[in-house]
């Protein structure tokens, strides 16, 4: 992806890890020829001892980013904070300076709050991990005029990655859980819910700062679940009953608490939750447990847990900062665990049912498609990014990409699902690129959580009746196998396409659309496509 | 000491080390410029655990001036 850099400051060094990057000359505000993914807008006040001139600066830098976002021709535009750390401060009781760089940064944030493609970088965090002589060595300022420490670029490199990672919303999905010497001091079946370790008191204290941690990681979207060698009796107990507990059984989506190996264990719980061994963070105090798990799957993340209960908070926000940061949480983040749950409850339940099909009516499913726009489209791109199993094509694209193929003359929708058991939200996407009066469907996805009902096929089927009211009726598509998409290899089979298998393994799909689709009577379905 | 140093080069200047050749200078060798230069030094003082001053840093535009600098200030 190529990214343009609007800079006043020697910054060449903090973006060499980057591929293909442009840079402005210093203090630029033209913007070059070229297609350009994402523009970062990184720009740092120029160390001086004048509040006046330094005032002036900010305000200059205010006016030349009002006019780079109007004439930005790049998708995204990030932007970072400024940081007055290394300014100086003449008077305890006057800071000008720091109001004013407040201000801008109040502006920015503003800024990014009304818009869905200016996104704001905070330095101050990656700052924030140092000492202001660390920021700016003055030897090598004075020799280069270089403003961060050179030293600190690898630093910089690694964060500014995950940065980047967490806007595009790739993120791990579910944090696994050790119970004994992870979530409490102590081993809970030696030494009993009053003996566990879990209070106001070191090192129980710890352990409740790491829940309410955990707890938090959870309302961001992340999924837990736990394995543990104990008996799940006491767990329930200890759970319920113990007062310093901050997690409830609620908490968790999926649990095996049991004497079986752990490997086994995690990966039950990625078959039950739908998701990937590689959607998996595992911790556990106990290092063999950690390389057991690895040498069966190697796929799952096992973070080296810390020696001391007091390591513990800052080790899981390293973990989270490197596996789950993210930029903004979607309303579908925000009621996972809920979704999940309804899911376990959904399977629980279709036991009952002699026929899958009534099975599927009593849900009172309705589905809901709808075209691109401005409030969708960073699920859709997100929904790209992140789904590997029921995938056609696994095809990532971006925020700005996929506005760029709305753009011109296709066909990019979205469908939600709801039931009686709650609303999944937008769950399943697809790119449909036309030309003329053919339609090649490039990118066809599911989320995992709505599979297993058929709305695959009636999402999919009521797409091609919209495009066969408009006469589009030769449509042409691929299933493009990766590792985790082979459910869906008979998927245009099965809708009766004509298939030939590529060089590479792929198929290319055709059909001719001679009338109607019949849709299956399982679902409401609102479409609310024009175009 | 002269194979540590070319083996940082090839790391700061993103070559294959068989292109570091002995007679490298910042004349002779178009990817030393200043930044890089500045990129050098920190990575030469993280590498071989020494602090230069601007002083010396200015002249150490060869692999030959790298080395002799090196050993002034290891012996300092």
């Amino acid at each position: 992806m190529s990214i343009f850099v609007y800079r006043n400051q020697t910054v060449e060094p903090l973006f060499s890890n980057l591929k293909d990057v442009t840079l402005s000359d210093y203090g630029s505000i033209n913007f070059p020829e070229g297609n350009f993914l994402l523009s970062i807008w990184c720009y740092f006040i120029t160390p001086g001892f004048d509040e006046n001139e330094i005032l002036k600066e900010i305000e200059d830098i205010q006016t030349k980013l009002q006019l780079a976002i109007t004439n930005n021709e790049a998708g995204n535009f990030l932007i970072f904070t400024l940081d007055g750390r290394y300014l100086p401060s003449w008077q305890l009781s006057s800071n000008v300076v720091s109001e004013s760089i407040s201000e801008f940064n109040k502006s920015i944030y503003d800024l990014s709050i009304n818009s869905s493609t200016i996104k704001i970088v905070k330095i101050d965090e990656l700052f924030n991990q140092f000492k202001l002589i660390d920021i700016i060595d003055k030897k090598y300022y004075y020799l280069s005029k270089i403003i961060i420490n050179p030293l600190l670029n690898k630093f910089f490199h690694l964060w500014f990655e995950s940065v980047l990672k967490s806007m595009n919303g790739v993120r791990k999905k579910c944090l696994v859980l050790d119970l004994d010497n992870t979530m409490w001091g102590g081993i809970l079946g030696e030494d009993g819910i009053n003996g566990i370790k879990l209070g106001n008191n070191y090192p129980g204290s710890c352990f409740v700062d790491f829940q309410k941690q955990l707890k938090e990681a959870k309302k961001n979207g992340v999924l837990l679940a736990i394995s543990s060698k104990n008996n799940e009796n006491d767990v329930w107990e200890a759970f319920e009953n113990h007062p310093d507990m901050i997690l409830k059984k609620d908490d968790f989506v999926s649990f095996r608490i049991n004497w079986n190996n752990k490997a086994d264990n995690i990966r039950e719980i990625a078959i039950e939750l739908n998701i990937g061994l590689d959607s998996i963070v595992f911790i556990d105090d106990n290092p063999f447990e950690r390389s057991l798990v690895g040498e069966i799957e190697p796929e799952v993340i096992l973070p080296d847990f810390p020696e001391k209960p007091y390591e513990m908070t800052d080790f899981f926000q390293g973990v989270y900062n490197k596996y789950f940061l993210l930029y903004k949480l979607t309303g579908e983040d925000t009621v996972k665990t809920e979704q999940y749950k309804a899911n376990s409850a959904r399977l629980k339940n279709s036991k009952e049912f002699v026929s899958i099909n009534d099975y599927l009516k009593s849900l009172k499913t309705i589905i809901k498609i709808d075209e691109a726009d401005t409030f969708n489209i960073p699920r859709i791109a997100q929904l790209t990014q992140k789904t590997n199993q029921f995938n056609l094509t696994t095809k990532r694209y971006s925020e700005p990409e996929i506005i760029e193929i709305n753009s011109l003359n296709n066909l990019i929708f979205c469908a939600s699902v709801s039931d009686k058991f709650g609303d999944n939200g937008i769950t399943a996407a697809g790119i449909i690129l036309i030309n003329d009066n053919v339609a090649e469907i490039d990118s066809y996805m599911l989320s995992c959580r709505i599979l297993g009902r058929k709305a695959e096929f009636a999402i999919i089927k009521s797409v091609l009746n919209y495009l066969y009211t408009k006469e589009i009726t030769s449509i042409k598509s691929y299933y493009i196998p990766s590792l985790k998409n082979s459910q869906t290899e008979k998927f245009y089979d099965l809708l009766g396409f004509t298939s030939k298998i590529l060089p590479s393994k792929s198929k290319e799909y055709t059909l001719n659309l001679k009338k109607l689709f019949t849709l299956e009577d399982l679902f409401t379905i609102n479409l609310n496509i024009k175009k | 000491m002269k194979n540590r140093i070319k083996k940082v080069m090839a790391s700061v200047f993103l070559e294959e080390e068989n292109k570091i050749s002995d007679d490298i200078s910042q004349i002779n060798f178009e990817k030393w410029e200043s930044l890089q230069h500045l990129m050098l030094i920190v990575e030469l003082e993280s590498e071989f655990g020494v602090s230069f001053e601007p002083e010396d840093m200015v002249k150490m535009t060869s692999l030959e001036m790298i080395e002799k600098q090196l050993i002034l200030t290891m012996e300092r």
